[in-house]
């Protein structure tokens, strides 16, 4: 066993478990904390595959600003249902607290299964670079160069050049995005 | 370095944690939640798949960092409409809203 085989493990079981605490820790605060958990494991993960770059991205985006705008979002509220402080106002007749677990627990165990077994069946040697789907260390970096594929230099060249107009589309979403909520947030202060 | 099966096995597990997540939870912040796991998931798939199949292709990583913008106004927007819920309905049960109209 590797010594990257056991860091893979290690974060892979750290974000799975901070991902499992987020659907089941009863205190809302507590599961937005795992969340941000979950979200630096995986950048962790992310660093394994020797993406530095989607890492640092994955920590400022996500860690900083997805799990402190959900925190924000929580603690501004002024209803206790929002907090989780209080049951919810009207249950809805014949619904227990977690409606419809089992068939919840079958859809994500399907899915996981479903996914394994196409996993085991597709032909990756129909794929390009055929073969790098060993366990060999180092699987994949080309031979004597360093790995490119996501260097920020490359990154950054099909961002501005072949995926040019999908990023002003994206930077249009996020100037929506932003007006979209101003405007929807303001709008019952009158 | 593992297998490119264990990073598709623990994307697998990661989103089918949010899967979960949301088809139980009734608190809509939770739901966002779980939704970002998931979206995550995906990204661990595009990069994976990058690492493993595509050397020298920088299109995996430009895809994922386009999920992440659009998981950050999809966070912004979310929560906005989730607070405005809250004070209009006075719940977020995402069972009880049921319409868009205030």
């Amino acid at each position: 066993m590797t010594t990257t085989l056991l860091v893979f493990l290690a974060l892979a079981a750290v974000s799975l478990f901070a991902a499992w605490r987020v659907v089941t820790d009863p205190q809302i605060m507590h599961a937005g904390l795992w969340m941000g958990l979950s979200f630096v494991g995986v950048a962790g993960i992310f660093l394994l595959l020797t993406a530095e770059f989607l890492a640092g991205v994955q920590i400022l985006i996500y860690v900083g600003a997805i799990t402190t705008i959900i925190l924000f979002g929580i603690m501004l509220s002024d209803i206790g249902e929002v907090k989780e402080e209080e049951p919810p106002l009207l249950s809805l007749p014949g619904r227990a607290k977690r409606p419809g677990t089992p068939v919840a627990v079958l859809a994500a165990g399907a899915f996981v299964l479903a996914l394994i077994l196409l996993y085991r069946d597709v032909a990756w040697t129909s794929l390009p670079a055929a073969g790098t789907l060993s366990t060999a260390p180092g699987a994949g970096t080309p031979a004597g160069g360093l790995w490119e594929g996501f260097s920020v230099k490359l990154i950054g060249q099909a961002l501005f050049g072949e995926y040019a107009l999908p990023a002003e589309a994206a930077s249009v979403l996020l100037l929506a995005a932003l007006l979209g909520a101003l405007v929807l947030a303001a709008r019952e202060e009158g | 370095m593992p297998p490119l099966g264990y990073f598709l096995v623990f994307g697998a597990l990661l989103f089918a944690t949010g899967l979960y997540g949301v088809l139980t939870q009734r608190n809509a912040i939770r739901v966002v939640m779980s939704v970002e796991l998931m979206l995550n998931a995906a990204n661990v798939n595009f990069l994976a798949f990058t690492r493993y199949l595509y050397p020298h292709d920088p299109r995996g990583a430009v895809w994922a960092i386009f999920v992440m913008t659009v998981a950050a106004a999809e966070v912004a927007v979310g929560l906005a409409i989730i607070l405005v819920l809250s004070r209009r309905r006075q719940s977020i049960d995402v069972d009880r809203a049921a319409e868009m109209k205030g």
